[in-house]
């Protein structure tokens, strides 16, 4: 089988046929070398569609509007292999945003440890949804990640309180295993958090209560959970 | 381990107005609604179910999108599905784009080139099982839009393709544009494979000099 290394130009050009394709893309899963290369033929093989620029039929944005329509977003794959159907979909996510403008008032911005990821160039704001082992109303809860640095805030409002002998604590998850990330308590319903340790794109951030003292491993059930 | 966790009432007197203020990073200008970066925001928001978001990207993307399809399939029904498709499969699968690997514009139009390829190959391979069992060529294109696609490929600025060697440009535009594989593209110029697929990274290499840090 000839080097599957130059395969990256073709591929960037969809010029492999399926068999090649295939056996390409998981070459791909663990060369990062070929990973590099292809994300930089793509950007070269996406300019030719952007100079391929015309403009679409008027009736085609109502078309693909009413496909989505009543389509949730669905959760990726392996997550929903290893914890179920626990990532709630979207319009929630307008909310909580409005949620946390208007209460994020009360921490002066420049010590809050969560606006100093979200200020990285790179930083990601997502939701962090409630799982189904949370009861009652969801607080409002979002993360901030930073893929170069590996940093990662977790910020929330209307978190309920815990008992004086529990705590929670958030874990980085990557590659099967929890890494303790930070224990903390709500102040009035709120409380941000900036973790312990670093993540990479594609790790869990997740929440459980434990005892005061914190946990090495995870023993409460996940509370809140969401894929970098 | 189980515990019973009291839960306050939560109330959010907020509208259902979408503002987008909070997830919008001051230094993007409102004007500059064309930047990659912008368009990588709304990728973001689509990942978490945002479906304003997905509009506004709709709408930064639909001429890419479709333009590359029109030009690949030469039909502008066929291209508007193709096109449609590929849009309903970036919603669906943008929580999926990881944006370390490359910005939302290259993930979109990846998505968009193939499936117009997949199309012409899967129209190719219809057509050639057809003609084995008629008596009669069957035109698997739309004439007329092969004109107007011709006219315009042949007004339109190309600085990018312009810019490469005319053995790199070849070998590009076969595969891009005539949906062949790397292997049809060395048979139709009698080249061996390995020269091929050199032309083909050192035109991508080339074409990524000079468009850069302009389009994308």
């Amino acid at each position: 089988m000839s080097d599957l290394h130059d395969f990256a130009a073709p591929y960037a050009l969809n010029a492999l046929d399926d068999a090649e394709r295939d056996a390409f893309e998981l070459h791909l899963d663990s060369c990062s070398a070929c990973r590099d290369e292809v994300a930089l033929l793509l950007e070269a093989a996406a300019s030719i569609g952007l100079e391929s620029e015309t403009p679409a039929p008027a009736s085609m944005k109502g078309s693909v509007m009413e496909r989505i329509g009543a389509d949730p977003v669905p959760a990726r794959s392996d997550l929903r292999q290893r914890f179920g159907r626990w990532i709630l979909g979207g319009a929630a996510a307008a909310v909580v945003a409005l949620a946390f403008a208007a209460a994020s008032l009360w921490l002066n911005p420049s010590e809050n440890p969560f606006q100093s990821v979200v200020a990285a160039p790179d930083a990601v704001v997502v939701e962090l949804p409630a799982t189904d082992a949370f009861e009652g109303v969801a607080p409002a809860a979002r993360v901030a990640f930073s893929a170069s640095s590996g940093d990662v805030a977790v910020e929330f409002i209307g978190l309920p309180d815990v008992a004086p002998d529990e705590t929670y604590e958030a874990w980085i998850i990557e590659g099967g295993s929890a890494s303790p990330a930070g224990l903390f308590r709500p102040d009035d319903g709120k409380a941000v958090v900036r973790l312990t340790g670093t993540a990479r794109s594609g790790a869990l951030v997740g929440v459980t209560i434990e005892p005061a003292a914190g946990s090495l491993q995870p023993t409460g059930e996940v509370l809140f959970l969401v894929e970098l | 381990m189980t515990t019973t966790v009291r839960l306050p009432v939560v109330t959010l007197r907020l509208a259902s107005v979408v503002s987008g203020a909070v997830y919008r990073r001051a230094r993007v200008q409102p004007s500059d609604i064309s930047s990659s970066a912008d368009i990588d925001e709304l990728l973001h928001r689509v990942a978490i179910g945002d479906r304003q978001a997905f509009g506004a990207f709709y709408d930064e993307l639909s001429g890419a999108v479709y333009g590359t399809a029109l030009r690949v399939i030469r039909d502008r029904a066929i291209a508007e599905e193709v096109a449609q498709d590929a849009f309903v499969e970036m919603w669906q699968k943008a929580s999926d784009w990881n944006p370390a690997r490359g910005k939302a514009k290259t993930w979109a139009l990846m998505i968009a080139h193939r499936r117009a390829v997949d199309r012409v190959r899967r129209e190719e391979a219809m057509r050639k099982r057809h003609e084995k069992t008629t008596l009669w060529s069957v035109p698997h294109r739309d004439n007329t839009a092969d004109e107007v696609v011709d006219d315009d490929e042949r007004r339109r600025v190309r600085r990018g393709l312009d810019a490469l060697t005319d053995l790199q440009r070849e070998a590009i535009e076969l595969a891009y544009f005539q949906a062949m594989t790397y292997r049809e593209v060395a048979e139709r110029l009698d080249v061996p494979l390995g020269t091929i697929k050199t032309r083909m990274r050192d035109g991508l290499v080339r074409l990524r000099e000079v468009m850069g840090g302009e389009s994308l």
